[in-house]
């Protein structure tokens, strides 16, 4: 009676535990991205890089989460289409088959707005800023964990977009505080605040309901793109771990880049530079196991959220910054507060030539 | 660049954190340790005869007493059945166990778990829940009538080998060769474990050791230690080394009570210092890890010991829990249980199950020291 008492206490503990490699499912989500076929009217967004949120009676609309793509579309007839890019480069360009297309008049600077005219059989889309590719110096945002602070975010937009010769922003995730519709809807309505596109993996907070809601609406969980000759691979580490699935891809991201400059991203941090308060990756094996692909990678920089605070620190010869100022309830006594970074890097002299912290000082920021 | 003006408060902070370790632990049943030897046993045999009066419908509702209202309110199940002394007993801890995680959780909460302090409130926010569930599960176990006697001597010292299974799809290794070894005298203890990959160079070598304080019952014990570990993953090219300061406790549960013969609680914590090197890296890095955790262990008939255990450390094979599949943690350790059971008087089989973002199973034949009186249980 005892041993049948006890194997149910094992069975039970067994049973309590999560699986393995919980990030799975995303990653196979993400294979998904940007694909429709409706309507005689086949897509495929390259590398999934923006979210199809409408096909069909003529129109496309897309979540974009890079500044630059291209879309294959394969048309049964010649038809016209009314093509509306989201979270759009405000400079950017539509190149048909080669040939540009005019962009519509819009109310934002973000959103992308062309009437198409497919022709019949396979076509290519690219959109872009026309400097896309020029190997020349830049400057993007970085921020993470808005969390609660939704309502308020739009100070912190504000001051991005008041920041001159920022070209987007990239996030470390935690958007939302627990993945609520309606937060994703007022995170939307907040963005309208910001003339620059906002790319972002998730956070730990955009698991606490259905994570097809993020799929829906922004697509890939984890980013892979290049821009002006720099890589970006902002990767999923939702669940404090990055699945094994999704460390094939990078791998491959990290072989591809090598000699380029390449900007690294998760929110969480691999390692906490707090190592006692463990805010980290769940199993410290793990995050030396990233660490040490980052190192064989070469990557130049590498950006973290989940600490609401800001640190500057050399992991293994990996330049690192925890940055979460998005306005999540901050680290106490650091005298940091709300804040994003900003980034100015340059292909063309292989590296990143400086990380600014920029505090709010009311609606302006101011960069150090 | 890490702040290391921290650093230099450390100590304090350890050494506040070992006082806080030691009042709540050693809080486990003060008062009754100064009993007397012939008090405990005549309460133990009125105790006894009155469990065997106890018919199976008085049992049962004790149980269900145990586990409600007894989830909040630890000791009902012991009310219940009229063991006033064990269910306050447990009540205060649960109570002190609560203040704990309330302040120790408000402080990292209201902080948002600010980089000075935590080496303090997360000791106690998990020393706090370890009392806390502790209490719970005793309650259950003595009102089941799972207790056994009292714990058995233990050997001066031991040997084992075995095997381990890691089932991690982070990580190359699997199969494991496992070595331990534990030698323990009056003043001073020394535990060493090694596990070497079979089929790629995946290793973990640790060794610990330090000063003994004997406690009332043999099985008890304080261990002040001091520990370094080697875990190197060669396929994956990393590599850490660490060091540590731990405190280490055994309680007997017959303290608070003889319904809980054989029952015990274990609590440790720890800071650990680690060098982690990646393949062709620029630098090393330096960083800290908090150690602690608890237990809760049970001695079944035929000297069986069996127990579940959470530890906090992150940096084993069995690496962190995620609690669900929808939500990350990056601050939990793992969860474990661990049986011993003897097959002859100098031979035993270990077997060790941790489940964290790993799961690792481990199975060892034990060869003990004979002790002189093998009948003998406590002192």
């Amino acid at each position: 009676m005892r041993m049948k008492l006890i194997n149910r206490y094992a069975l039970g503990l067994v049973l309590l535990t999560g699986c393995l490699s919980p990030g799975d499912d995303r990653v196979l989500a993400d294979m998904s991205v940007g694909l429709a076929d409706v309507e005689g009217l086949n897509v495929r967004v390259e590398n999934g890089l923006a979210a199809i949120r409408n096909a069909g009676q003529g129109e496309l609309t897309l979540w974009a989460q890079a500044p630059a793509f291209s879309i294959e579309v394969a048309s049964s007839r010649s038809q016209t289409l009314r093509l509306e890019i989201l979270n759009c480069m405000p400079d950017a360009v539509g190149l048909l088959n080669n040939q540009p297309q005019v962009r519509l008049e819009s109310e934002t600077s973000t959103r992308c707005l062309f009437d198409l005219s497919v022709p019949s059989g396979s076509s290519t889309l690219h959109i872009a800023p026309s400097d896309w590719d020029e190997p020349t110096e830049f400057i993007f945002a970085d921020m993470g964990d808005i969390q609660k602070a939704l309502s308020d975010v739009d100070d912190v937009f504000q001051a991005i977009s008041d920041t001159p010769e920022l070209r987007f922003v990239m996030s470390t995730g935690d958007i939302t505080e627990s993945a609520q519709n309606s937060e994703y809807e007022l995170f939307e309505e907040k963005l309208s605040a910001l003339n620059i596109p906002y790319f972002s993996t998730i956070g730990n907070h955009e698991l606490t309901n259905d994570f097809s809601r993020w799929t829906r609406r922004f697509g890939l969980f984890s980013i892979h793109f290049e821009f002006k000759g720099v890589r970006f691979s902002f990767v999923d580490s939702g669940n404090a771990s990055i699945s094994p699935l999704l460390q094939d891809r990078l791998d491959g991201w990290l072989d591809a880049s090598k000699d380029d400059v390449h900007i690294f991203g998760t929110h969480y941090p691999l390692i906490d530079p707090v190592g006692s308060r463990g805010g980290d990756f769940r199993s410290r094996l793990e995050g030396h196991n990233i660490l040490a692909k980052l190192v064989k990678g070469n990557i130049d920089l590498a950006l973290y959220g989940h600490i609401h605070s800001y640190y500057n620190y050399d992991n293994a010869g990996v330049p690192s910054v925890i940055s979460g100022g998005g306005g999540a309830l901050p680290e106490k006594f650091d005298g940091v507060g709300r804040h994003f970074l900003k980034v100015t890097v340059s292909a063309e002299e292989g590296s990143v030539r400086s990380v600014e912290r920029c505090d709010l000082m009311g609606r302006r920021a101011e960069c150090r | 660049m890490v702040d290391f003006r921290r650093t230099t408060i450390l100590p304090i902070w350890v050494l506040m954190g070992g006082v806080f370790f030691f009042v709540s632990t050693i809080g486990f049943g003060e008062t009754l340790s100064m009993r007397s030897t012939a008090e405990e046993a005549k309460n133990t045999s009125a105790d006894t005869s009155t469990v065997e009066k106890t018919d199976r419908v008085s049992k049962g509702i004790a149980l269900a007493a145990a586990a409600v209202p007894g989830l909040l309110l630890h000791g009902s199940g012991h009310y219940v059945l009229g063991k006033k002394k064990t269910a306050y007993a447990l009540l205060k801890l649960e109570l002190a166990a609560l203040g704990g995680m309330v302040a120790s959780g408000l402080y990292l909460g209201l902080t948002g778990a600010s980089r000075y302090g935590n080496e303090i409130s997360i000791p106690i926010l998990i020393t706090s829940g370890g009392v806390f569930l502790n209490t719970f599960v005793a309650d259950l176990v003595g009102v089941g009538g799972l207790h056994h006697r009292m714990g058995a001597l233990r050997p001066r010292w031991s040997v084992s080998a075995g095997f381990t299974y890691v089932q991690d799809p982070q990580f190359e290794v699997d199969s494991m060769a496992s070595f331990r070894g534990e030698w323990s005298g009056e003043r001073f203890y020394l535990e060493t474990s090694l596990d070497e990959a079979i089929r790629v160079r995946t290793r973990r070598y640790q060794i610990l050791g330090g000063y003994r304080i004997p406690l009332r019952f043999d099985s008890e014990e304080i261990l002040l230690g001091l520990g370094a570990a080697h875990t190197s993953y060669q396929p994956e090219g990393f590599a850490i080394n660490s060091v540590s300061v731990q405190i280490r406790a055994l309680f007997e549960l017959a303290r608070l009570g003889a319904s809980l013969n054989g029952s015990f609680v274990r609590f440790n914590t720890g800071l650990a210092y680690q060098r982690g090197t990646q393949d062709g890296a620029a630098s090393s890095t330096f960083d800290r890890l908090l150690l602690g955790g608890f237990g809760f262990g049970l001695r079944f008939p035929r000297n069986i010991v069996g127990e579940f255990f959470y530890n906090h450390r992150r940096d084993t094979l069995a690496g962190g829990t995620s609690p669900g599949p929808n939500q990350g943690s990056g601050f939990l350790g793992f969860l474990g249980t661990r049986f011993n059971v003897p097959l002859t008087q100098r031979f035993a089989m270990t077997s060790v199950f941790r489940i964290g973002s790993g799961r690792v199973l481990s199975v060892l034949l034990e060869y003990r020291s004979k002790e002189k009186n093998e009948n003998e249980t406590y002192k």
